[in-house]
């Protein structure tokens, strides 16, 4: 009961098939809040199938398959009441390839504010919540809240309206994140968001990450174990769709348990 | 021959190649600006054929021809961008999307009488909406959707998935991502489809010959259940029914109010689409 308690995410017993594919196969481990959680592993082993089982990005792949749990504030997201669109705002997530909208920076920041609105309690019935509206002065306060807290905003501030494509590309994931920010989730998924950056975009996003996670639950994907060493609070090490070690990071990179995540960690294998 | 001749052969032989081209379309608009430029005056284009197509103009045949156009775009442009959509953004992989697949790759393909033929038929008689408007509007709807279904599923499918994944990771529904992100993005392409199936209606006469469209008629169609005249059509009549030494000028007049009257409309559609490319690039 106190695991349960402590995580944010409970992962029981998660199945996916991609066709005949098994591509993970039983993974159960908890995911602690306000955390930055790695996972790890070689190419292939499922770690994008995983973290895109939090927000329910598979069901959109065709021929996916889910079995089992992922519960997140008690509530099992694959269950068939759960609203999925829902899932994904309380969800964030950066991609691999920085995919800002082809728009202005501000817009891709207000896009998704805008079609959610905000809720507020409401002045007539007390206890009720109400959707309203954000007024373009708050809409410009949300966004440049959302960047700031994407550390990108001194480099952005005064070209709002130049298209996100002017952006280099780590200032660009930045503006990903800080898209994602916008929409306030509790949760932050990252699926290997630098590897397409040199290692001072890196380093500015690593940061970013160890100051967000007083406010969010992060997990990021990396194939990058320095990248693991550097940031992760735990880490869990996945191999051929199978969870081989969860742990905390300094037990996973000095005293791991396990053979294979020795041999994978210090090169030899993967 | 060595290879350098060789070469030189096959770069005149491609050049030449586009010469043709080229010269065969100068060829043709020029011929037609010459013989018809004369024509051309403000009461060609206003006012009703008198005397036997030797005097007055073709007034309605312009409007006939804009009516069919734009009634043509209303119904063949909302159902082929949405099947477009319906096949390339939802599961689609079953019996009724591959049914599609198949009919609308093979329609491109049918003769356009034979389209005139099943307006006749199914609309004209078995519909029972008579010779009329509608009718023709209709069944040049179905001469164009291919094109039109064709072009915006190819503008759709090359938005990137990884944009696709952006909008919906943000919590928003497939209808938002296509109306804010898919559609505005496929803009250019799917009025590339749009252009070419406006050229293709305002020149097609066949389907419109068997369903509504008439040579002669003092008035304007009042009502979409009215016959009309059409540019395309009146040209064929002149040419087939008339002393080609009497009309010849109302034809080549004819002629080339039709070629400006597309080449406008294509001109003003490649606007909007470059426009909205520069907007959206990735």
């Amino acid at each position: 009961m106190v695991k349960i308690m402590n995580g944010s995410i409970q992962v029981k017993d998660l199945n996916v098939w991609f066709d005949q594919n098994h591509a993970l196969k039983g993974v159960t481990f908890s995911i602690p809040k306000n955390e930055i959680t790695a996972i790890i592993g070689p190419s292939g082993c499922g770690k994008s199938t995983f973290i895109r089982c939090v927000n329910r990005m598979n069901d959109i792949v065709p021929k996916c398959r889910v079995e089992g749990q992922i519960i997140v504030n008690g509530k099992n997201i694959y269950d068939p009441d759960v609203d999925v669109v829902e899932i994904r705002r309380r969800t964030g997530m950066v991609f691999q390839k920085p995919n800002p909208f082809p728009k202005s920076i501000f817009e891709n920041i207000a896009y998704a504010p805008r079609i959610h609105r905000r809720e507020e309690p409401s002045a007539k019935q007390k206890g009720e919540m109400v959707v309203k509206k954000y007024t373009k002065k708050e809409l410009e306060n949300l966004v440049e809240a959302s960047i700031k807290r994407a550390a990108l905003w001194d480099e952005v501030k005064d070209r709002m309206n130049k298209s996100a494509y002017d952006l280099s590309g780590g200032q660009q994931q930045r503006l990903c994140i800080a898209r994602t920010l916008a929409v306030n989730p509790e949760i932050l998924l990252l699926d290997e968001p630098c590897s397409a950056l040199d290692p001072i975009a890196t380093a500015k996003i690593e940061d970013l990450l160890v100051d967000l996670k007083k406010d969010y639950t992060v997990v990021i994907v990396t194939h990058n174990m320095q990248q693991a060493a550097r940031v992760a609070d735990k880490t869990a090490f996945f191999y051929l769709g199978e969870l081989i070690e969860f742990d905390k990071t300094e037990t996973i990179f000095e005293r791991p348990k396990e053979k294979l995540t020795e041999q994978y960690i210090t090169g030899r294998m993967g | 021959m060595n290879r350098r001749n060789k070469e030189r052969a096959f770069f005149l032989l491609f050049r030449g190649c586009a010469w043709v081209v080229a010269l065969a379309l100068m060829i043709i608009v020029g011929y037609i600006v010459v013989l018809g430029i004369g024509t051309i005056s403000w009461e060609f284009l206003t006012q009703f054929p008198k005397k036997g197509f030797t005097e007055g103009g073709i007034f309605p045949a312009i409007v006939g021809t804009l009516y069919l156009v734009g009634l043509v775009m209303i119904i063949a442009v909302p159902i082929g961008v949405f099947t477009a959509i319906y096949v390339s953004e939802y599961k689609s992989n079953n019996w009724f999307g591959n049914l599609l697949r198949v009919v609308v790759n093979n329609l491109a393909g049918v003769p356009s009488i034979v389209y005139g033929l099943l307006g006749l038929g199914l609309l004209v008689f078995f519909v029972g909406w008579g010779f009329s408007l509608l009718a023709s509007a209709f069944t040049l709807a179905f001469v164009v959707l291919p094109l039109v279904i064709t072009a915006s599923r190819e503008a759709i499918q090359a938005v990137p998935s990884s944009l696709r994944e952006a909008s919906l990771a943000l919590g928003t529904t497939k209808w938002q991502t296509i109306r804010h992100h898919v559609l505005p993005y496929s803009l250019p392409g799917i009025l590339t489809g749009v252009i070419l199936s406006i050229s293709r209606a305002a020149g097609e006469t066949a389907p419109i010959l068997m369903t509504g469209v008439v040579f002669l008629k003092f008035t304007l169609p009042q009502n979409v259940w009215d016959t009309f005249q059409a540019m395309p059509y009146l040209l064929y009549s002149l040419s087939t029914q008339t002393p080609y030494d009497k009309t010849q000028d109302f034809q080549w007049g004819t002629a080339l109010v039709l070629l400006v009257m597309v080449v406008a409309m294509n001109m003003s559609a490649i606007i909007i689409r470059n426009r909205y490319r520069e907007k959206y690039k990735w």
